[in-house]
């Protein structure tokens, strides 16, 4: 038995810095929550009511009842894509303009939405700088229940995605975009849109990957919203 | 006529295959397959159709259904669509033949008529044969001679065989002969017409019988066809295609996100004017009235009857079609003597040029759009991603092969997709035995037969319709498979 006042051996010494590390952080940690707050989004109205697809498999993602958890963001993120340049694979659309993505319209009526051509298109949003960022935001098309096939974002600070590129999301299952199979579910389309985890990577520019949809060969984006600290 | 006839045959795979045409296919795969072909009194549209389309597909070396081609299928229809410009002349001289010309614009070239033309469904040859049916009528009325009468008789006989709107068409026939009648005066009949219309009735009723027995091999088809009408009833009250009255105004004349309805358009306008040209004339010119009267009965009639498709609306657009010729050419007519010809070929120009730009972008360009007002429950092509995924993954796979399971019931139309593939079979729910080494599965069921199969297979999802998906689920070892997983 040691005696309560023998000197610190090595296994003594570390747990004593164990606990004054978790002091620490537990004095730090209630400051760290506090500066995380839920990210607040302007929905659109509905389009279609319910779930006619209920699904629940383990790539495809299970339609979710009620209110969508919160996602979290450091106080103070904005909006830094709204009315941002945007530039697409296709830049002669063939419905509306890429200004209507990042116009800060999100309903899905006619109108609102830009139709991109057929097969694999991407459209990117230049943020003019970089900034960290922490949620990526994206309405495809909400009218009608339908999912995009190989989904996939990433960010960079090359314009043309060659160096330092980071995919935040990818629902590519059969790899047709050649970045890999993605492990991202599919999922389909609401009104509430897609959040994706921009993980407080710091980049000026997002690019946004399709490859059609279940109902069309066509690609849609009604907005897509960048939330990072300005 | 050769026109008309190539742009019903160009591209024909540009749209994927409707899941009536697959259901259709399916019955002409049972047929190719040796079995008699049986009417459906509850849920099947009638025979002529698939006796229309066996021989050729014959010749063209089908023997099962996985050797039919779309191509095959839908020459058919593209060649009735032709073949309707022709029958249209029958009316010649009751309608001017120039006005016929002007008609031949819509029927040609216009969207509903170039899209449902090139669709392997029945209405294009329901249509053909209401114009043959109404030709020969006509001829009869002007020349006295039977062989009109028995053809009007055959062509009536085809139609009740066609589809049961057979009803509607002749009630609208019945209603416009009434309204000949009591706006225009007397009908001149020809002598011994009693006669006539009695073997008119008689060529009706025997081939008819005929085609719904098909030809002896089912002698229970007539009765049967005597039964659908109560059926028939029943499916006009909706059966899930319920609309507003107004709908096939709104699919006609509404802009929509793919084209302007050009068709629409300048039918009603021209329609306007060879209807008014029509009833001004009634007295001296009764088959234009008569068509006009047609026209309106057969609109009154689908408008009233909950159960619409857009296709059901070239019923009323192809009559409506002649009166339109007669209005462009009345209108041309309006323009000074030297100007007369000038005018109605600009007319005609701007009319054709009109149709085309629509006609390019609906039956071309988005045939299978959710945007397109013809394009009614498409279906999407991402089915053919599922088709090359589902024969990518059973390549090498020999007849004797494990199965490809499909479960559900919304899981049209995957017979047709699938045709070719090995083994390959239906069920309401996931066998247990034999074990299938592929699943498609409804999306309605597909928790179910996830839970079924186990884990580590992988679920893929598909669109096979507007807002209708499937599963397919990829077993966890994809190398019995035969190596084939991957793009």
């Amino acid at each position: 038995m040691t005696h309560p006042y023998a000197p610190p051996t090595k296994a003594r010494h570390h747990l004593f810095l164990a606990a004054a590390a978790g002091l620490a952080l537990g004095l730090l940690a209630p400051a760290s929550a506090e500066d995380l707050v839920p990210l607040k989004l302007e929905l659109p109205k509905p389009m279609f009511v319910g779930t006619p697809v209920p699904v629940r498999l383990p790539n495809l993602e299970t339609p979710r009842v009620g209110r969508r958890p919160d996602f979290m963001v450091p106080k103070g993120v904005v909006n830094l894509a709204l009315n941002k340049k945007v530039t697409s694979s296709d830049m002669e659309p063939v419905l509306g303009d890429l200004s209507l993505i990042t116009d800060g319209e999100k309903d899905g009526d006619e109108g609102n939405y830009v139709e991109l051509g057929k097969g694999k298109q991407w459209v990117q949003i230049d943020l003019e700088k970089p900034a960290k960022l922490y949620a990526i935001v994206v309405w495809h098309f909400h009218s009608q229940a339908r999912a995009y096939k190989a989904v996939a974002v990433q960010v960079s600070n090359d314009p043309n995605f060659v160096d330092g590129v980071k995919t935040l999301f990818n629902s590519d299952d059969q790899n047709v975009l050649g970045f890999g199979v993605g492990k991202d579910p599919t999922y389909i389309e609401t009104y509430e849109g897609r959040i994706i985890d921009a993980q407080g990577d710091t980049a000026r520019y997002v690019r946004l990957y399709s490859d059609g949809n279940t109902t069309s060969d066509m690609n849609h984006y009604i907005e897509v919203e960048v939330y990072g600290l300005p | 006529m050769g026109a008309a006839l190539a742009l019903r045959l160009a591209a024909p795979e540009t749209m994927p295959v409707h899941t009536d045409e697959a259901v259709n296919a399916s019955i002409l795969g049972d047929m190719l397959d040796g079995k008699p072909y049986r009417y459906d009194p509850v849920d099947r549209h009638g025979p002529t159709l698939y006796f229309a389309t066996y021989p050729w597909v014959r010749a063209c070396g089908a023997r099962t259904l996985r050797d039919l081609e779309a191509w095959q299928l839908r020459a058919v229809p593209a060649v009735f669509g032709a073949a309707l410009l022709a029958a249209v002349f029958l009316l010649r001289p009751g309608v001017p033949a120039a006005a016929l010309l002007a008609a031949a614009l819509w029927l040609g070239a216009g969207a509903p008529f170039v899209y449902y033309g090139r669709y392997w469904i029945h209405e294009t040859l329901f249509v053909l044969l209401t114009f043959v049916a109404i030709g020969a009528a006509w001829r009869y009325l002007r020349t006295g001679r039977l062989a009109w009468t028995i053809a009007a008789g055959l062509a009536v006989g085809g139609l009740v065989a066609t589809k049961e709107t057979a009803a509607l068409t002749l009630a609208a026939a019945l209603a416009g002969l009434a309204g000949v009648r009591l706006a225009a005066g007397p009908l001149d009949l020809p002598a011994g017409w009693g006669r006539g219309a009695a073997l008119a009735f008689a060529a009706a009723a025997l081939a008819a019988a005929l085609l719904f027995a098909s030809f002896g091999r089912n002698l229970s088809g007539p009765a049967d066809a005597a039964r659908s009408l109560v059926h028939a009833f029943a499916r006009a009250a909706g059966q899930g295609h319920e609309k507003p009255w107004s709908a096939y105004l709104g699919w006609l004349i509404r802009p929509g996100i793919r084209s302007a309805p050009w068709c629409g358009w300048t039918l009603g306008l021209f329609g306007a004017a060879g209807a008014l040209a029509a009833w001004r004339r009634r007295r001296e010119a009764r088959a234009p009235f008569f068509l006009l009267l047609f026209t309106l009965a057969l609109a009154v009639l689908y408008c009233a009857i909950p159960y619409k498709t857009p296709w059901l609306e070239l019923n009323v657009l192809a009559p409506a079609a002649v009166l339109a010729g007669l209005g462009l050419v009345r209108l041309g007519g309006l323009a000074p003597p030297h100007l007369r010809t000038g005018l109605t070929a600009s007319l005609a120009l701007l009319v054709a040029c009109a149709l085309g730009a629509e006609t390019e972008r609906l039956c071309f360009r988005f045939p299978a759009d959710p945007g397109n007002p013809l394009a009614y429950s498409p279906t999407s092509p991402d089915i053919r991603r599922l088709e090359a995924r589902v024969e990518r993954l059973t390549a090498g796979l020999g007849p004797d092969s494990r199965i490809v399971a499909v479960v559900g019931s919304d899981i049209w139309p995957l017979p047709w997709y699938l045709r070719r593939c090995p083994q390959v079979g239906y069920w309401p729910e996931l066998p247990g035995a034999p074990a299938p080494f592929l699943v498609v599965s409804s999306a309605g069921q597909a928790e179910r037969v996830a839970r079924a199969l186990g884990p580590g297979w992988t679920p893929e999802l598909y669109g096979l319709r507007s807002e209708v998906l499937a599963v397919l689920f990829i077993p966890p070892a994809p190398a019995r498979l035969g190596g084939a997983r991957g793009p």
